[in-house]
């Protein structure tokens, strides 16, 4: 017999999603702002 | 083939094709994303067996597959800079690690989450869940290798080893889930005989699959670009103290 879990989902499937959007969000804007400060040094230079 | 890929490791003509590329799928990905996201909570089904918590799948199975995707790109890049010293190809290799690694994160986390709400536990010492998390331990080992060896080149060769070496994981991931019995389900996308979801589930999968493919892209881009600015940018830095001592070696005193 299969026994079917009673376990609310909806936590997991809002952490799952906001930990995606989390980490490769903060990583496209760690990219982003390196390559800002890259521009402004080479403008000072 | 050698001459193929020096034409294309050249840093200039890598920047002047790239750089209408970035925002393509900079944006690409966001629209991308978007739009998956929309169809994954508001037009597609909740399953018949595991109810909303399907919705988990929208984000995990693409990072799983960007994560091995990733690192087979990765393992190619290396390679090609191992044996033509192309240092473009070493910088696409670094700069792919920190995107792979996070992928392969995300895969095992929202994973550990949905086998929470299914199996009813978050881990199993399972041959996929352990090959997958032997990958995050070889981008690991890869970011740290590059960071431990301060002379580039020695760097770049001995990553790449490590590099190629891993990419045997690869393929025991892929087919973990057929060679041993596994918590983990078989293939349902790619697999003899097609899918074995209903097309309301497979678009915004593969929407999101894209955009994550896309993000990936415009990650690696941005990231070799920069790291191609700051050497020219160093070079440049040392050209004129080199320049001033040339009229000093023509003129002996």
């Amino acid at each position: 017999m299969i026994q079917t879990l009673t376990i609310d989902p909806t936590p997991f499937i809002l952490i799952s999603w906001l930990a995606s959007a989390l980490l490769l969000g903060g990583l496209a804007v760690h990219a982003l702002l390196a390559a800002r400060r890259r521009t402004d040094e080479e403008s000072r230079q | 083939m050698a001459h193929f890929f020096s034409r294309l490791a050249n840093p200039d003509l890598f920047m002047r094709v790239t750089r209408p590329l970035v925002p393509v799928f900079g944006l690409g990905a966001l629209a991308l994303l978007v739009t998956g996201t929309i169809l994954a909570f508001f037009f597609s089904p909740p399953d018949y067996k595991q109810g909303e918590s399907v919705r988990i799948m929208y984000v995990h199975v693409p990072a799983a597959w960007l994560a091995l995707q990733t690192y087979a790109g990765l393992a190619i890049a290396a390679f090609v800079g191992f044996v033509w010293r192309h240092r473009l190809a070493d910088i696409v290799a670094r700069e792919s690690a920190p995107i792979g690694a996070a992928f392969t994160l995300l895969a095992l986390l929202t994973g550990s989450l949905w086998g929470k709400a299914t199996w009813g536990v978050y881990w199993d010492w399972d041959p996929r869940l352990t090959s997958m998390l032997v990958l995050l331990f070889l981008y690991a080992g890869y970011i740290v290798l590059w960071r431990a060896i301060s002379n580039e080149a020695q760097a770049a060769r001995a990553t790449a080893l490590l590099a190629m070496l891993g990419a045997i994981n690869l393929p025991i991931i892929k087919f973990s889930v057929d060679w041993w019995d596994s918590l983990h389900q078989k293939a349902s996308v790619v697999r003899e005989g097609g899918p074995s979801m209903p097309a309301s589930m497979l678009w915004p999968l593969f929407l999101m699959a894209l955009g994550y493919m896309l993000l990936s892209f415009w990650y690696i881009l941005i990231r070799t670009r920069t790291a191609l600015r700051s050497r020219r940018n160093a070079a440049a830095a040392i050209m004129p103290s080199v320049a001033t001592l040339e009229p000093v070696s023509e003129n002996p005193v």
